[in-house]
């Protein structure tokens, strides 16, 4: 199949019974999306789909065939993080950072649709990440610093090779 | 989760043909947010997913002259954000911002809402074979009930859990499906059928059958309505009890009442006899409490769930009490 992932076109193997996330992680090697709990619940598994955030664990890959997938190892550039990991690091929004790269990639996700969200709407968004932490606080404050930044840098697109920690060994 | 092969036909008498050909062996999949989990769990072993997403006609949102069309593919994030319908029919918008997680509504559609199984946790755990497996036995009736059925039980006590189902009841919508015997349409009302009727499947589609749209008629000039939901904490759980609830007032009175109650029955529930009590009132002298005492007066609670009794009595209050000062 293929899709497109951190703005480069993939043509993978992958058996129809398989999650996104397992070819994210297991084929692409792309770790970035964590397992959770593996049902749509927590959030860690977070990755955006044409724009939308998604869980990559309730998501079966072929239902991402010819979509255009961003993980969190595809926001930083050349030019260094994106805003929204660098106003999370600036915030110091997580604790031991397992939640983290789902919470922001449902930050990036909400910025592309909102770029200055209210409070509420920023609750609402990550609604869907759970932080066992109990970091939540920060993790506002974090997305928070974020909002209004997401102008100047946007996200991949394709054709747009960003150079992340993208996988080997794969078509 | 078991091997399947993942098909996507383009047209619906493909997905028709390919859902028939082996029977029990195919299943529909639209965003998968919900089959997923069954089949992770090893609930359903299809050899076979059939795909909607690739069948453009059961996508997007028709409007006609007095009625709307909302395809069974549209998410319920597109139906939460689509501003001309939140503003023509907010009781809809209500009710699909109010579901699960935005990551879940960027994928769920409402075909799938109205399709999703029982979240009963016997019926989820892969260790109970209970009755709406094909079982005998429904674990709830004696087992760990604070979130199973006060109303309408018969030999499962499951709730249904769609929330977009009573928000769309009280708007009188009709359900559009296509199947091996072609088109039909059936009031959504008419959809649902309880463990007594059905053991295996809440509707009363056929083998091969697929929703494929919703319709629904634009409100009177003089409609109300709204949808209210009791959640343990707000986020991503399903409802303890919901109330969808909608009435047309002229003259100073109640000349049409809906009030549906969702999470309390194995299927949308309505309450007629708070409907019939509303219907004729004058507005002034609607006693918001008789109505939702006659909206529960049928309740048989279990040992564990009395408390959704007065929760969902309280919210037919709340809802009546809203919508007759709209
Ligand atoms: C964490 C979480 C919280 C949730 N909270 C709520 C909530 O509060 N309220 C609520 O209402 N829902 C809730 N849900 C359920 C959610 O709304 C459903 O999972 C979703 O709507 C299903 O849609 P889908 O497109 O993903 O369906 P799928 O998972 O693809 O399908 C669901 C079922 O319907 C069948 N099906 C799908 N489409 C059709 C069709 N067009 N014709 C015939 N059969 C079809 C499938 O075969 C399957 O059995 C929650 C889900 C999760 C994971
Ligand atoms: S791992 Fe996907 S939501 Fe928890
Ligand atoms: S920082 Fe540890 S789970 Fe969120």
């Amino acid at each position: 199949m293929r899709l497109t992932v951190n703005g480069r076109a993939r043509r993978v193997d992958a058996a129809h019974h398989w999650t996104l996330l397992r070819l994210l992680r297991d084929v692409l090697a792309l770790t970035g999306a964590k397992v959770g709990c593996d049902r749509g619940e927590c959030g860690a598994c977070t990755v955006a789909v044409d724009g939308q955030p998604v869980y990559a664990c309730q998501m079966l890959a072929m239902q991402a065939r010819g979509k255009e997938v961003v993980t969190v190892e595809g926001l930083a550039s050349e030019e260094g993080l994106h805003p929204v990991q660098r106003a999370f690091l600036e915030e110091d929004a997580g604790q031991c950072g397992y939640c983290t790269p789902g919470f922001v990639m449902a930050a990036y996700a909400l910025l592309l649709r909102n770029p200055s969200p209210t409070e509420g709407e920023i609750r609402e968004a990550l609604a869907g990440n759970l932080c066992r932490c109990n970091a939540y606080g920060r993790i506002l404050e974090g997305v928070k610093a974020a909002t209004g930044k997401m102008d100047s840098r946007p996200r991949p697109s394709r054709g747009q090779a960003l150079r992340g920690n993208d996988g080997e060994g794969c078509g | 989760m078991n091997p399947f092969e993942f098909v996507e036909p383009e047209s619906l008498e493909e997905a028709v043909s390919l859902l028939t050909k082996e029977p029990g062996r195919a299943e529909v999949i639209a965003g998968g947010t919900d089959l997923l989990s069954e089949l992770k769990d090893g609930l359903r072993r299809p050899e076979r997913l059939v795909s909607l997403m690739g069948v453009e006609e059961l996508g997007g949102v028709r409007w006609e002259r007095d009625r709307v069309w909302l395809g069974a593919s549209l998410t319920l994030g597109s139906l939460a954000e689509d501003e001309r319908l939140s503003g023509e029919y907010p009781i809809l918008a209500q009710a699909a911002r109010s579901i699960a997680t935005t990551q879940i509504r960027s994928v769920a559609t409402l075909g799938g809402n109205l399709c999703q199984r029982p979240r009963c946790w016997y019926y989820r755990h892969p260790g109970f074979p209970c009755y709406k497996k094909g079982g005998v036995h429904c674990y709830g009736v004696n087992g760990y009930n604070r979130n199973l059925a006060i109303l309408g039980h018969g030999a499962s006590v499951m709730v249904h859990p769609s929330d977009m189902a009573p928000a769309l009841i009280a708007m009188d919508a009709r359900l559009e499906s296509f199947g091996p015997r072609g088109r039909r349409t059936m009031a959504l009302e008419d959809f649902f059928a309880g463990p007594n009727e059905q053991q295996m499947q809440e509707h009363v589609l056929e083998r091969g059958e697929i929703v494929t749209g919703v319709f629904v008629s634009k409100p009177p000039s003089d409609a109300r309505s709204v949808f209210l939901k009791a959640q343990d904490r707000t986020g991503e759980d399903f409802a303890l009890a919901s109330v969808a609830a909608s009435a047309s007032v002229s003259d100073g009175a109640v000349t049409r009442a809906r009030m549906i109650l969702g999470g309390v029955a194995p299927v949308p529930y309505r309450s007629q006899k708070a409907e019939e009590y509303l219907v004729g009132q004058a507005v002034k002298e609607v006693e918001s409490s008789k109505a939702a005492e006659l909206a529960l007066c049928h309740a048989r609670p279990l040992r564990h769930n009395g408390f959704k009794v007065i929760l969902t009595k309280n919210l037919v209050r709340h809802a009546i009490e809203t919508i007759l000062k709209q």
